[in-house]
């Protein structure tokens, strides 16, 4: 498989840097930030030292030995849900957040769907002693409080955006008019592999820690390679993190799951990789869900941070040359995969997370006898709202 | 080189009518007309143009309606004036069929103005997909290094959208000496206008830009004017803002 991205941010056909002209020097000087950033070594030791001492990597994996014999399916589960914070987004909010400090700037500022990733940014602004903001669409603002109430807690100022749908999508666009106007002393920590070069190549090098650590561990606790490695995508980062050095591991397939919500009609789902088509969107051509017109298209998750129409660039680019394949799952499936880990194995996990395990437990025919590794990204605290709502608790 | 001043509306908002009959009193003044396509999710737009464009989605405005109104507004002004499109990358992706068709071509529509395009990536529309002589209007802004506005300005034709500062539609003009030496070899650099947008909202504003610029382009406020005092506000707010400028 070649390289990705080429030197101008394109995945194949995918990528690129669609934003307004104002951000163009911004996006090129983080580029050649990161390029010197990754190859410092004072840099790249300070980002190592956190990530074992302060987030607590590396993460194990855990072989779920209760669930694995209900379902005949070998399950094992990378841990992001024990990073600080309670999943994934902090390895990159960390990586980024240095990297800001890196090249002068001393204000934050992120979007966030379900919450972890405005937690992430916000715990790194308070370690890092940098000013933030954290764009957040009222829906999410409602449905997940308790993060809500963390990030202002760590000192950030979070502003609920009222614009379109209320969600994520909305959220990014209210960072980008900010940052357009602020890009001298900000630095948006986009959290996920979305956005305009480099954001999508940057959130995965970051993130892909996750996956350098799950081959070596796999390899002694289960003395072989995984048959399939399978993660959420909403806009992708945990599976841009875990698929990234199983890439290069011949024989592993590589699954993406994505929120089939209610349904598989319009508006009932946000699977863009299985019924969306390519368009270009918040930065990126990619395959997004949209109207005929080239509007997006309202998108439905009981996840807040699947809720997206628009998915990574590479997850595109992946599944056009079939080394990755992306499914679905219902919310109905995720909420009982959800509550089956909670009940056999102890561990509430991330709505999110819960989508992985739904399509195998869902399918569990299919993986029969398998060894399967599931991207656990995050824990399931967060979504007690919802929860509660759901399961009537 | 005389002025060429432009300015701003939605299109078919707030309703059709009242779309055609202000683009053509405002182009009794204005050299050009940007009508904007409304798009979802629209990164370099401030409040107003962005509720303008949720309001018009949510009446059901489209591409197909405003090219009609288009025509209608061409059999009413002088066909010296020119008028331009204003949209984001993923309406004119879902649209190339239509603007590469005959239909389109007999409205005179000059160029594309497409905010999250910038000269970069212009290749995903110039290329092998090229519009058919429909140009991609090039931003300049404050940001922009003097390489690239030497570039840009030798390859541009119809105008050069100079952002007048860093951020979205409908904030407030600032031009500090590095922004004016920029548009100095903007201008210095090309054969075609260099105007300035971005926080243009009266006749001060619009004077400062002519004193740098060879034009300037209003358009939040003439959406706020449509919005609270309707056709007769956006007339006489036109007329008085001309009458000013001498």
């Amino acid at each position: 498989m070649e390289r990705v991205p080429d030197k101008n941010g394109y995945y194949g056909k995918f990528g690129g840097k669609f934003l307004p002209e104002t951000l163009v020097p911004a996006l090129k000087q983080i580029e050649e930030s990161y390029e010197k950033f990754i190859n410092d070594t004072e840099a790249q030791a300070k980002l190592n030292d956190l990530l074992k001492r302060y987030a607590g990597r590396p993460t194990p994996i855990y072989f779920a030995e209760n669930l694995s014999n209900l379902l005949d399916v070998e399950i094992y589960l990378k841990r992001e849900d024990l990073v600080h914070t309670g999943a994934h987004k902090l390895n990159n909010a960390l990586g980024q957040a240095l990297l800001a400090k890196y090249m002068g700037k001393t204000r934050l500022i992120a979007e966030t769907g379900a919450g972890q990733h405005g937690v992430a940014t916000a715990t790194c602004a308070a370690l890092m002693g940098m000013e933030c903001e954290v764009f957040m669409g009222k829906v999410d603002v409602d449905r997940q409080s308790p993060n809500v109430k963390r990030m202002k807690l760590l000192g950030t100022k979070v502003t609920p955006v009222y614009s379109g749908s209320k969600t994520l999508k909305d959220a990014i666009n209210a960072a980008m008019q900010d940052w357009v106007a602020t890009v001298q002393n900000t630095h948006y920590i986009l959290g996920s592999v979305v956005g305009a070069h480099p954001f999508p190549m940057i959130v995965r090098d970051f993130q892909s820690v996750i996956s350098k650590e799950a081959v070596p561990q796999f390899l002694e606790i289960a003395g072989r390679h995984p048959d399939c490695v399978v993660a959420s995508v909403g806009g992708g980062s945990n599976a841009a993190g875990i698929f990234a050095k199983y890439l290069e591991v011949e024989g592993v397939k590589l699954i993406g799951v994505e929120a089939g919500g209610r349904s598989n009609k319009d508006g009932d789902h946000s699977a863009k990789l299985n019924y969306g088509r390519p368009g270009i969107v918040h930065g990126n051509f990619t395959y997004i869900l949209q109207t005929d017109e080239g509007n997006l298209m309202p998108v439905h998750s009981v996840s807040a941070g699947l809720d997206y129409p628009a998915v990574g660039p590479e997850h595109s680019y992946l599944k056009d040359i079939g080394a990755a394949v992306y499914e679905t799952c219902s919310d109905r499936e995720a909420l009982d995969a959800f509550q089956a880990l909670c009940r056999h194995e102890g561990i509430i996990p991330a709505l999110e997370s819960s989508h992985a395990l739904g399509h195998v437990m869902a399918h569990k025919e299919k993986y029969k006898g398998q060894k399967v590794l599931i991207n656990l990204s995050g824990r399931g605290d967060k979504d007690m709202p919802i929860i509660e709502e759901e399961l009537g608790l | 080189m005389t002025q060429y001043n432009g300015f701003y509306l939605m299109g078919n908002y707030p309703d059709r009518d009242t779309f055609i009959e202000a683009a053509a009193q405002g182009l009794q003044h204005f050299d050009f007309l940007e009508v904007g396509i409304p798009f979802s999710d629209p990164i370099a737009d401030g409040t107003a143009i962005a509720e303008a464009a949720q309001k018009a989605l949510d009446s059901g405005v489209n591409l197909a309606g405003i090219l009609e109104s288009i025509k209608a507004v061409r059999e009413r002004v002088s066909p010296e004036k020119d008028i331009y499109l204003m949209t984001y990358a993923n309406i004119i992706f879902n649209h190339e069929e239509t603007l590469k068709s005959e239909e389109f071509k007999k409205l005179n529509v000059k160029g594309l103005i497409v905010p999250d395009v910038p000269s970069s990536e212009d290749f995903f529309f110039t290329g092998e997909n090229a519009l058919d002589g429909l140009e991609i209007i090039t931003f300049l802004t404050p940001e922009t290094e003097d390489e690239t506005i030497k570039k840009a300005s030798g390859r541009s034709n119809s105008f050069i959208y100079f952002i007048s500062t860093r951020g979205i539609t409908g904030g407030s003009m600032k031009l500090d000496n590095d922004t004016m030496a920029k548009i100095d070899l903007a201008k210095s650099s090309s054969t075609c206008p260099v105007v300035l947008g971005f926080g243009i909202r009266d006749s001060d504003s619009a004077k400062t830009a002519l004193e740098h610029c060879d034009g300037f382009i209003m358009g939040t406020v003439l959406i706020q004017k449509l919005n609270d005092k309707g056709l007769d506000g956006f007339k006489k707010f036109t007329d008085e803002l001309f009458g000013e400028l001498g």
